[in-house]
Formats: C-alpha cells, sequence, structure tokens
C-alpha cells in the first residue's frame, strides 16, 4: 500500500474515533470558552491573509430561578479580539466602571476608537453585572415575607421617589451607592443632584465629567410630564409603540400614532418649537387610539395592558408639554453628536425642573457611571468652597 | 515481501506485505475503538426498582389528624388513631399529629401557627417518612412546621431531614432535645408566569421556581446539625446558637443564631389570642368531622357559615391539591372570607414546590375549567402578584380597574383583592365576590375617581 494510501486510512480511522466517542461540550468549540480565570483566546481558521487571526468569543446563560433564563454570547475577533482578551485579562479592569475602559486608540495599537468595540464591550459588562446581580438578590425570607405582608396589610405606602429632600443621612447613603440595585432607580442621583444645585448655589464651582451621546441615551427622567415627554422623544422621534397595537384591529390607530407623533415632534427634535396644529392633531389621534385599544385591554396580558396604558398615558401627558411654550428649548440636538458634561446637564434639568427616573432594565450601569460622575462634581463643588480665596 | 495476485484483466499486481499487516493492524484497532466507546462500557442500566413500602413509625395522635397520600394516588386516605405510617406516603397532617419513629427514638409533631407568630405563614404541614437505615427517624419535609424530639432513655437520637436539595443530619445530643423546623415556600413578588415550553434535552435551563426558606430552632436542650456539604453546627437552645436558616437561592447561612430567648413561635400553642383558640377548635370540630364522615368533612366545612370553619375547609382543599377545587373557590366564592383566604390558599399552594404554576395554568386552561390561555395568563399574573416597581406605576391600577369588569369571575374577584390591598382606602367602595355586571361597573367607577388614569393611588390617611 503506498504512502498516501496509508495516511488516507489513518484518516478514516481517525474520523471513526472521533464519531465514536461522546461529543465534546459545545461551548469548548464555539470559539473560546469561559473558564475560571475568565475568557480565553483560540486561534480560529484564517480568513484574513493573517495565518491565524485572534479571536475572544464569550457565551452566557443564566438561569435566574425567577423568570425566563438571560443569554448573551458575543464576538471580536482580529486585533480587536485580541485586545478584548487582553483587556478582560488586565488586573486593571474594572467590570463597574465601563467610563473607565481603557481606549484602544493610541499610536501603539494602530487603531481608532470603534464605536461597535466599545458598545460590545459595554454589553458584555451589563451582562456580567447581570449575571452577579441574579446570583446575589435579595434575600429569600424578605421575598416571602413581601407577600406575606401584602396579603395581611395591603401597602401602607407606595414606594416613591423622594426628591428634593436635603437630608444629611440621605444624602449620605447616596453619596455611598456603589452598585446598581442601589442607584438603577434614581434616587441616589436625584440626593445628589439636589446637593450638587445647592452647593452651585452657594458659589461652588469645578470641573465636571464629560457625558458622552451613548450615556446620555440611556439616562431616564421624572418626576412632570415634561420628564415623561422628554424620554418619549429623546428616542429620536420614533415611537416604542407597545405590543397591544399589533393586533389587525388596531393597525390603522397604529400607523396614526406613529405619523401623528411623527410630525408633532419634528421641529422639536432639532431645536425648534413644535406646530401646534400637529400636536392638536397628536392630541386627538391618541384619544381615539384609547377608545379603539378599550375593548380589547381586558384580553391582552397584564404587561400587555399596562405597557399599553402606560404609552398612551405618556402621549397625553406629552401633548400639554408640546403645546406648551418653551419646546424649541426641549431638546438640545447636540447631546446626540457631541454629549454634554455633569455641569450642564445639571443646568438642563433644573430649568427643566426634573430629576433622574429609574433606569432602563439592562443599562443600569449608565447610572453607576452618571452616579460617579454626579458624586465627583458635588466633592468638587464643596472643596471649592472650602479652599481660602487667593490674595 | 510482497503477495503477487492476479487482477481481474489477469494482470499481477503486487499486494505489500507492510501494507496488509498495516491493513489488519488497522481493523484491530477500529474494532478496539468500537468496542471501548463509551456506549458499549456504560450499557443501560437497569430501571432502579421502587423502594418497597414498609412502616416507618406509628401515629400517637388523635384519630384523623393524619391523612396520607400514597405516590401515583388521586386521594387522601383519613387515618385512624394508631395507624402505621407507612414509607413514600405523603402524609398531609393536622395541628397536634404526633407520631412515633419505629424504633422508638424520636417523636415528631406537627404545629400549626394560630396566631401568625411564626416567620413564615405557613397554612398546613406535610412530610414523607423514608426507611430510616442509618438514623432514628429520615423524613422529608414537604412544607409546614415539626418538631422533633429525642425520646430516649439515654443517649443520642439522629434524625436524617430532606427538605428540596438539602439532606440535614440533626443529632438530638439527650434525651428531651426538641428541635422544630419549619420549610415554607412562595413566589417572590412580581414574578413572571411562563407557560413551559418545550426544551431540547441537551438545553441546560432550569426551569423558574419558587423561593424557599427553612428555620430549625432548638426548642430545648442542644443538638448539632451536619448540613448538605458536610459543615456541622452545633446548636443549643436559647440563651445560645440555637436558630439556623437555610433559603433555596443562598443555601444554608453557616452562622446559627444567638438568641437571647425562646420567640413567640417556638411554642404557637401556647397563650393563643381568642382569634387562635377559635381557629383551634374550628381544627377539632374538623377533626371530629372527618372522623365521622372523611369524605364530606372538608365540603362542610367549606359551605359552613362559621368564618373559621371555612378557613379551615380551604386549607384542606390547598392541603390535599384538590386543585380543581382551589380553582372553584377562585371564581365561585360567596362571601368575604371565602374570596379573600381563598385566594390567599391558592396563591400558597403555588409557592410550596416547583412545578405548581404550570400545573394550575394546565388545569385553567383544560376543558374542566376552559379559560383561554390569555386568560390563563392573567390569572397566574394576578396570583403571582406585583413587585414593588409594578405598584409605583399609575398602569397597574388602571389595568386593575379594568379588570373589575373582565368577563371571568375569576379575574374581577383577584384584581379586587389586589386593589384593596394596594389601595386600602377603596375598602370603603367594598366588593362583593359573585357582583353582578352592573355593581362591577358601578365598583369600576368608583375606583377610576379614587385613582384616576395616569395617577398613582393617593397615599393611606394617617391614623391618629
Amino acid at each position: 500500500m503506498s504512502r498516501s494510501a496509508r495516511l488516507v486510512v489513518i484518516a478514516i480511522l481517525c474520523g471513526v474515533g472521533v464519531l465514536a466517542t461522546a461529543n465534546p461540550a459545545p461551548a469548548q468549540f464555539v470559539g473560546g470558552f469561559v473558564g475560571p480565570g475568565g475568557p480565553f483566546p483560540y486561534p480560529i481558521p484564517p480568513t484574513t491573509p493573517l495565518r491565524f487571526n485572534y479571536g475572544y468569543q464569550t457565551s452566557f446563560s443564566v438561569g435566574t430561578g425567577i423568570g425566563p433564563t438571560i443569554s448573551y454570547s458575543q464576538g471580536a475577533y482580529g486585533p480587536i479580539g485580541y485586545a478584548m482578551q487582553q483587556r478582560f485579562r488586565s488586573p486593571a479592569y474594572s467590570a463597574y466602571d465601563p467610563l473607565s475602559v481603557q481606549v484602544y486608540g493610541g499610536y501603539m495599537t494602530g487603531g481608532v476608537l470603534n464605536p461597535a468595540n466599545e458598545a460590545a464591550k459595554r454589553d458584555l459588562a451589563r451582562a456580567q453585572r447581570a449575571a452577579a446581580i441574579q446570583t446575589n438578590p435579595a434575600p429569600a425570607r424578605m421575598a416571602i415575607f413581601d407577600q406575606w405582608a401584602y396579603e395581611k396589610l395591603g401597602v401602607t405606602g407606595l414606594p416613591a421617589l423622594k426628591p428634593g429632600q436635603d437630608m444629611p443621612a440621605a444624602l449620605a447613603r447616596a453619596m455611598a451607592a456603589n452598585n446598581e440595585p442601589e442607584v438603577a432607580s434614581g434616587e441616589a442621583l436625584n440626593h445628589i443632584l439636589v446637593a450638587a444645585v445647592a452647593a452651585e448655589g452657594k458659589g461652588g464651582k469645578g470641573q465636571s465629567a464629560f457625558l458622552p451621546p451613548d450615556l446620555l441615551a440611556d439616562v431616564r427622567f421624572a418626576g412632570s410630564p415634561t420628564a415623561d415627554t422628554l424620554n418619549l422623544l429623546r428616542r429620536a422621534g420614533k415611537l416604542d409603540i407597545p405590543a397591544a397595537f399589533n393586533a389587525p384591529a388596531l393597525a390603522e390607530v397604529r400607523q396614526s400614532l406613529e405619523r401623528a407623533f411623527a410630525a408633532a415632534v419634528a421641529p422639536v427634535l432639532v431645536g425648534k418649537a413644535a406646530d401646534p396644529s400637529k400636536v392638536a392633531n397628536l392630541e386627538d389621534v391618541v384619544k381615539k387610539a384609547r377608545a379603539a385599544l378599550d375593548p380589547t385591554i381586558r384580553d391582552l396580558d397584564f404587561e400587555d395592558a399596562t405597557a399599553a396604558r402606560r404609552f398612551l398615558n405618556q402621549l397625553d401627558a406629552a401633548t400639554p408639554v408640546l403645546k406648551g411654550s418653551g419646546t424649541a428649548s426641549l431638546i438640545d440636538p447636540r447631546w446626540g453628536t457631541e454629549g454634554t458634561n455633569i455641569a450642564d446637564l445639571i443646568k438642563y434639568m433644573t430649568k427643566l425642573k426634573i430629576l433622574f427616573g429609574p433606569a432602563p432594565k439592562g443599562n443600569e450601569d449608565v447610572y453607576v457611571a452618571l452616579h460617579r460622575g454626579l458624586a465627583a462634581y458635588l466633592y468638587i463643588l464643596n472643596e471649592s468652597q472650602k479652599a481660602p480665596p487667593k490674595k | 515481501m510482497g503477495l503477487d495476485v492476479r487482477d481481474a484483466d489477469g494482470q499481477f499486481c503486487r499486494v505489500v506485505g507492510a501494507g496488509r499487516r498495516f491493513l489488519a493492524l488497522a481493523i484491530v484497532a477500529l474494532s478496539a475503538l468500537l468496542l471501548t466507546s463509551p456506549r458499549h462500557i456504560h450499557a443501560q442500566p437497569p430501571a432502579p426498582e421502587p423502594p418497597s413500602r414498609v412502616v416507618a413509625a406509628v401515629a400517637t395522635s388523635l384519630a384523623a389528624t393524619f391523612a396520607s397520600k400514597q405516590p401515583g394516588a388521586e386521594g387522601v386516605k383519613v387515618l385512624p388513631a394508631a395507624a402505621d405510617l407507612y414509607t413514600g406516603d405523603m402524609l398531609i397532617t393536622l395541628p397536634g399529629a404526633a407520631l412515633r419513629g419505629k424504633n422508638g427514638a424520636v417523636s415528631l409533631k406537627s404545629l400549626a401557627d394560630y396566631d401568625g407568630r411564626s416567620p413564615f405563614p405557613t397554612l398546613e404541614t406535610a412530610f414523607t417518612l423514608n426507611d430510616a437505615k442509618t438514623s432514628d427517624l429520615d423524613v422529608t419535609l414537604d412544607r409546614g412546621r415539626i418538631d422533633l424530639t429525642n425520646t430516649k432513655a439515654a443517649g443520642a437520637a439522629v434524625v436524617r431531614v430532606r427538605f428540596w436539595d438539602q439532606v440535614w443530619t440533626i443529632t438530638l445530643d439527650a434525651p428531651g432535645t426538641r428541635v422544630g423546623l419549619e420549610l415554607y415556600g412562595r413566589w417572590p413578588s412580581g414574578s413572571q408566569f411562563q407557560p413551559a415550553q418545550p426544551v431540547a434535552p441537551s438545553a441546560p435551563r432550569k426551569p423558574p421556581a419558587p423561593v424557599a426558606s427553612l428555620v430549625l430552632l432548638v426548642v430545648s436542650g442542644s443538638a448539632s446539625t451536619e448540613v448538605s456539604g458536610g459543615l456541622t453546627l452545633g446548636l443549643k437552645a436559647p440563651p445560645g446558637p440555637a436558630l439556623l436558616g437555610w433559603d433555596s437561592i443562598e443555601g444554608s447561612h453557616p452562622q446559627p443564631q444567638k438568641l437571647e430567648q425562646s420567640p413567640a413561635w417556638a411554642d404557637p400553642d401556647a397563650s393563643l389570642s381568642s382569634d387562635g383558640k377559635l381557629a383551634a377548635a374550628a381544627v377539632e370540630r374538623f377533626r371530629l368531622a372527618r372522623v365521622e364522615s372523611p369524605s364530606t368533612a372538608i365540603s362542610t366545612f367549606l359551605n359552613s357559615t362559621d368564618p373559621f370553619e371555612q378557613r379551615v375547609g380551604l386549607v384542606s382543599i390547598g392541603a390535599t391539591d384538590d386543585l380543581t377545587a382551589l380553582i372553584k373557590e377562585l371564581s365561585g366564592a360567596k362571601t368575604p372570607v371565602e374570596w379573600d383566604f381563598g385566594i390567599r390558599v391558592a396563591r400558597h399552594w403555588l409557592g410550596r414546590c416547583p412545578g405548581h404554576d404550570q400545573k394550575m395554568y394546565a388545569a385553567l386552561i383544560s376543558p374542566v375549567h376552559g379559560y383561554t390561555p390569555a386568560q390563563a395568563r392573567i390569572i397566574m399574573k394576578l396570583l403571582f402578584g406585583f413587585s414593588a416597581d409594578e405598584l409605583g406605576r399609575s398602569e397597574t391600577y388602571e389595568v386593575l380597574i379594568d379588570y373589575l369588569t373582565h368577563d371571568q369571575s375569576t379575574v374581577r374577584n383577584l384584581a379586587a383583592w389586589h386593589l384593596v390591598r394596594a389601595v386600602p382606602q377603596g375598602k370603603t367602595i367594598g366588593y362583593t365576590p359573585g357582583a353582578t355586571k352592573a355593581e362591577c361597573e358601578t365598583a369600576a367607577r368608583e375606583w377610576k375617581k379614587l385613582v384616576p388614569s395616569g395617577q398613582l393611588p393617593p397615599p393611606p390617611p394617617k391614623k391618629d
């Protein structure tokens, strides 16, 4: 038998051997694996002229125990993949501080900031934090007690945002908050916001952190109809219409809402005053949508029903705001391209008399970063008041 | 070194000897590989035989304090006094049910919590006895409160207690040592119900489960407890490290809690309030009714005008897993007590163990009850309850008010149940289970005045 025939036989036997044995766990061959010590790179078959191409891929599947399992996976290849796997091996990396993520845009790495890469890194950090939260929830006995107290007593008071209370103890707690559950409601941010406004009023001055556009996009406001309107407008004029309006009977209502909203907010988004006639049309369309929704609401799942009600309430709250004066300054178009800083954000919120609302689900890390920026700014303001004037 | 052979055309061709040897080796290797592959080494093991049913203990309490349900059986059997208690049977107990292990070393007593003093809102107690091969008693606690006492003349007694995924070995150090265990499960508020989806066998997904908690309290004497994982903890009645906790999320708490004195719930039968005494009396009447007519006792008490007897009846249908009756109570409650307590029993039943949510949902959409999947999902959501976040949104109240005029009385009853709890001022509006459509619409209008669209409810008035 020739050598080549022999090699063919060996290859066939090896293949049969692989088929005859148990399959390896899929995770090991997805392109890397997550193990103790972090994600590990692997060389993947070259799809580029390079002989090998470093890849970095992770996948998480976390059983929450309550509700559906959360799964997340992502990958990055090439120099970026190499940089990411080096990054996550680095002891300097902090999963809780996306704003401190090192920028791989210097001349040594030869590249420029890749927004997709940055977003991927933040998504990964977010998934990691979600996994951490699910393994360390509130004590189980409190979960049982809460239900028992509700059965026996009802709620003695509703959880509410408590803004404007400049209580030292509350402020101290707010400043000390250092994880997502503590800041995600926005309450800690609001305490610091109020204190910062007071400190500015007493003459405090100082530099404040930069807030990039993608962070600003995840900030939610609360405390007034203006805040609700802003939350709607800042989705770049695209309504996030709830699933309840996907029903065929409501298709026309859905289209009318989209058109009317887009027409009403278009000038506001570019920093101009709203058109009163377009706003009046939006108001009329919302009334018709509510009338169309009422007969179907009882047949909807609770989540869909509340989402539909909330959506219409937000639109109802938005129309008086759009009718009022000052719509030209509701939105700063530069936020979407240049960002802003903490001091200007505070100024904006003070002018509109709005507060921070709860963080959108899945984006709580933004509030952690915002909390750090606010706390640092408040500290600077207070320190600037202590410093003696230079002679 | 070759073998000359003729091919099909008669031409000589030489098969190289080394190649033949190599081929033979390859065949041998392949055979070895196939023979040693896992599917050949690990032949399918035979299915284990079900454990035999043996007497594990004897009842020492009055007749009808125990009801047993054999594995796979539908109904329960009310047991007489001094009945033999078999391994594998689910023993559903009335307060005061007591047994003695077959070697006489340990006694077990089931306790109630009439006055609601214990850490958990247990409604009933149930457990299964196992064949105690390496202990004096082996019990799988399903829910509720049991007290274990060393009844030996001298020496320690060992009890193996199993619950959820735990196996604890409790050594009652001396005669008279008494240890109480209380186990309770619940879906946290705001849990989201998801109908079970077919899952691929390879998917490592765990279905959602309620949260369970257990407390172990040394009531008298001293004991050591070996928890799952091998850690052994020494415990002593107060004053001392008397309390040990476990929950299904964080596991056992490694440090026993020191108590200066026994908590009030250590002996729940002591110093009962007047309501507690009425409840205890109702339970005793129920026991006697079960002795006289086991098959009709529950329905008699369900239809009683005495609110305590009604509660006993409702707890019993939950305790005996009578899902049909439980679901009927959600829609057909006739009195405020039946309406209010029936919903509480249903919520308790849901949280007892994993899988009850799916069973409830399946029962709701079955031809027996005939709810649509959408209606069943609404009912499940209302049974699970709302998170603090959901209660902080105006839309929750709007939709609950919408549900007050739902076609299904179950949905109306559940929505009203939540509204009076979330908005206590709304109790003045009043709700009658079984109200007419016009009455429901009137109630909905009153609620809308109290909680207008887009607004949260007003805070409750402060008590002077």
